[in-house]
């Protein structure tokens, strides 16, 4: 009696504690379990490892596509980007950092609080995902559009936005051609307001600068003898002044004149003027204009003679890379230019140069009637040349004109110049020209065929028709669809990949669970065992001596007496059977012979009275290379089970077979089943349907078989009763 | 309001005064001694009204504490007074906790 013994309300406090633990164990509520020298840590190492690989996975795909994708973790703050984000910007990917402050400044000013704003509406659950067009720089300094979406997709327990991902597609293209639209629109609409024609014409230079997101937009006009710069935006004043005059002049101050007694003109802007312009070279187009992406290349590329003059190279000079001008006509007279200038290179293509020469007709007409109703109507000189239909329709219906784009149109409607509109168009035409206040326009999209058209509409009510605008916007449509479903599809993805690592967590989750219970049970025994089984040593020797000491008469005493010994015997069973588990176990494998091992165990049951054992071995005898001691104690447990089970009456039937890879024992008992409520469970520790039972009997069963490099299964039997079924490999 | 005490000094003295007196095992930042730690520090707040010391003990630093406090598995809480008892788990279970320390709401 040297050691303090707990009382017996310690040691149900421990037992309390005890159940406690499982069931804290069972939650995934702990982190750590103590043994005597060692804290042993139940991290999810493995769930860990699963998730990093399916993230990996994840990456590799976001790598390999084309899509410029991103992945937020909101909670660290830390943006994964893949690497077509750095190949949109104009960068190699190793040379883009991808800070998020870094990231942050490539977003233009002018939209970064939008995006911001609803990204935050979307954090806040106000929008379900957030989408915007903006604008990012490049390595070059440019800017580009992006369709920017993301949507949130995990969660925390708590509801807090975990994860987002999203895409950033490149749509400078179809902005571009928006913006070309918008702007003849624009133009369109100006040229259809009254008003000073000088305030026309500055509103479509501005239009002009804006939508072209070019740096200057300049008109010169002929002013006497001289093309001053009559309206621009973007230049600086030393270089307008410099360049403002194109007439070269004598040492007197003179101008100089050619032999026909026209001023000699200079610099590339004096060959479009006196239409010096050769189709033939790249820089020049049918139409007399001139145009650069790169002016230092051409200079250096190009003789004076190619160039048609001797030029002042002020514009390169100053830095414009992209330069275009383009001839201003008033009839067959070339009156001045449109000029357009951009440091940045490659500003230009030969369709958007087109479209200026487009628009510079109409300001030319503009100018040579000077009056803005007139307008819509010069319009019509560059329609005939325009790839989108145009077409001109009467207030009743008749299609006075169309060009040759919009016979395509006609076809469709199934109607010739001179017929009526179809029945659809003539309504809204009507209700057009009925309502029309200056600058009222209206947009239809018309299907023809495999096309989608946008329609404007602009009514010119004085004369009593409209004018119809059409673009093709097949492509655009389709580009929008086909980002759309690319879109659901990498939501739909991710939503799949997450499902399948939710349920490889969850299924992870229980494996570890189970594992870690019986490692911690194994720890926890270890370290309780020794304690609970001294004092249980103390209470059957006190239960003995009082025993001794008991008189006779006393029946009620001795009842409890026995009660204690048998509940201590209990006790002592847990124990062992803990530390049968805990236990590492060698085996020692040796052929035996299954009949006589079941015989054995049925030998040493208890309680068999009323029940039958039969065997059905194929072959027999049947031989098993096992550890016996091992075989003979998970037979032992099955069978303590089914007798139980039985209320010791009925029959336990055990088969064996045999096939080439396996052996498999079936044990069949005729009572009422499994409890369906444990039935999923009946091998992890601790679950019991027995009052007196210590649940650990098919858990020690299963560490055999496992440790056997074989499976156990449980299932009831059609005619009732219960079935083990236990496979075991040979080797 | 008094904050829970970080230290790994093991056992230490109930101070007198105050009514509550908690010690936490936790293992290092595991998730579930974070989340104990977080539990116990807003219902401290939320119901013991500065009448509590809290003792937090890092098994990962300081094993033989645990030990000697018969500490199985973390998170677990100890409470040495107003009646020693001991809880296991993250303590999300409010209401447990309330019980062991004779609160209302609990089961006691």
């Amino acid at each position: 009696m040297t050691q303090r013994k707990p009382t017996y309300e310690q040691l149900e406090a421990r037992l309390a504690e005890f159940e406690e633990i499982t069931t804290v164990l069972r939650n995934g509520e702990a982190d750590a379990v103590i043994g005597k020298s060692d804290v042993l840590l139940l991290r999810l190492r493995k769930v860990e490892q699963k998730l990093r690989e399916s993230e990996k996975k994840f990456r590799f795909a976001m790598e390999a596509t084309n899509d410029a994708l991103w992945d937020w973790n909101i909670e660290t703050n830390q943006t994964y980007r893949n690497p077509r984000h750095a190949t949109m910007l104009g960068y190699e990917p190793h040379e883009l950092n991808a800070s998020q402050d870094e990231w942050d400044k490539r977003i233009h000013p002018d939209d970064k609080r939008l995006l911001l704003e609803l990204v935050d509406e979307h954090l806040t659950g106000k929008r379900d995902f957030f989408t915007h067009e903006y604008r990012l720089r490049t390595k070059s300094g440019d800017y580009i559009w992006v369709l920017g979406r993301g949507k949130i997709v995990e969660y925390s327990d708590d509801g807090a936005p975990v994860r987002m991902i999203g895409t950033n597609i490149d749509i400078t293209e179809r902005k571009k051609t928006e913006n070309s639209r918008e702007l003849v629109t624009r133009i369109l609409q100006y040229s259809s307001e009254l008003g000073e024609w000088i305030s026309i014409i500055r509103k479509v230079l501005k239009s002009i600068q804006e939508y072209s997101e070019l740096e200057v937009a300049a008109l010169r006009l002929r002013e006497g003898d001289d093309y001053p710069y009559f309206v621009q935006y973007g230049f600086s004043d030393e270089f307008v002044q410099a360049e403002n005059y194109l007439c070269e002049r004598n040492k007197a101050g003179d101008i100089v004149r050619d032999y026909a007694g026209n001023p000699v003109l200079d610099c590339m802007c004096g060959n479009i003027i006196r239409g010096r312009t050769d189709p033939k070279l790249p820089f020049f187009t049918q139409g007399g204009s001139f145009w650069s992406n790169c002016t230092t290349e051409l200079l250096a590329n190009t003789t004076e003679k190619e160039r048609q003059s001797r030029t002042r190279n002020r514009c390169n000079g100053e830095g414009y890379e992209s330069v275009a001008l383009i001839p201003i006509r008033a009839g067959v007279e070339i009156i001045g230019l449109l000029q357009l200038n951009d440091r940045r290179k490659n500003c230009f293509s030969l369709e958007l140069i087109r479209l200026f020469e487009g628009i510079a007709m109409s300001i030319g007409s503009a100018l040579e009637r000077r009056k803005a109703l007139e307008e819509v109507l010069a319009l019509s000189k560059f329609p005939s040349e325009n790839p989108s239909p145009i077409l001109r329709i009467a207030e009743d219906g008749e299609i006075l004109y169309s060009n040759k784009a919009g016979l395509e149109l006609l076809a469709h409607w199934n109607a010739k110049i001179g017929e009526k509109a179809p029945e659809k168009w003539r309504c809204l035409i009507k209700k057009m020209l009925e309502s029309a206040k200056p600058g009222l326009q209206e947009e239809e999209e018309e299907e023809v065929k495999d096309k989608i058209f946008s329609v404007v509409i602009l009514p010119v009510v004085e004369s009593g028709y409209v004018n119809l605008y059409a673009r093709d916007i097949t492509e655009r449509r389709k580009a929008e669809a086909e980002a759309r479903d690319a879109q659901q599809e990498l939501i739909e993805q991710q939503r799949h990949e997450k499902e399948n690592v939710e349920a490889e967590l969850a299924k992870l989750r229980d494996e570890l669970v189970k594992t870690t219970r019986l490692a911690a049970i194994g720890q926890v025994s270890a370290s309780i065992a020794h304690d609970l089984r001294n004092p249980l040593g103390s209470v059957r020797n006190a239960s003995y001596f009082l025993r001794r000491r008991l008189s006779k008469d006393e029946p009620k005493a001795s009842e409890h007496l026995k009660i204690i010994d048998q509940e201590v015997a209990r006790a002592d069973q847990i124990i062992t059977n803990l530390l049968e588990m805990a236990r590492p176990k060698a085996s020692h494998k040796q052929v035996v012979d299954l009949a006589e091992i079941v015989e054995q165990v049925f030998g040493q049951a208890k309680g068999i009275e009323g029940v039958r054992c039969r065997t059905s071995l194929v072959p027999d005898p049947f031989m098993v290379k096992t550890d016996p001691n091992q075989l003979r104690q998970a037979i032992s447990n099955i069978m303590s089970n089914a007798v139980h089970a039985m209320k010791g009456h009925g029959e336990f039937l055990v088969e064996a077979t045999r096939d080439s890879d396996y052996d498999t024992l079936v044990f069949q008992d005729t009572g009422p089943g499994f409890d369906p409520e444990v039935r999923d469970r009946l091998f992890e520790p601790l679950i019991t349907t027995k009052a007196s039972g210590t649940g650990l009997g098919l858990t020690i069963c299963r560490q055999i078989v496992e440790k056997h490099d074989g499976t156990i299964h449980a299932e009831d039997c059609k005619g009732g009763g219960a079935v083990i079924r236990i496979r075991l490999p040979r080797q | 309001m008094s904050k829970p005490v970080e230290s790994t000094n093991a056992p230490v003295a109930t101070t007198a005064g105050k009514k509550y007196v908690l010690r936490l095992f936790v293992a290092g930042d595991e998730p579930n001694s974070k989340k104990a730690r977080e539990n116990l520090t807003q219902l401290c707040e939320t119901h013991l009204q500065g009448e509590y010391e809290v003792e937090i003990v890092d098994v990962l630093e300081d094993f033989e504490a645990a030990l000697k406090s018969n500490v199985l598995l973390t998170p677990a809480l100890i409470v040495v007074a107003p009646k020693p008892t001991t809880i296991f788990g993250n303590l999300n279970d409010t209401d447990k906790v309330l019980g062991a320390l004779r609160l209302s709401g609990g089961k006691s």
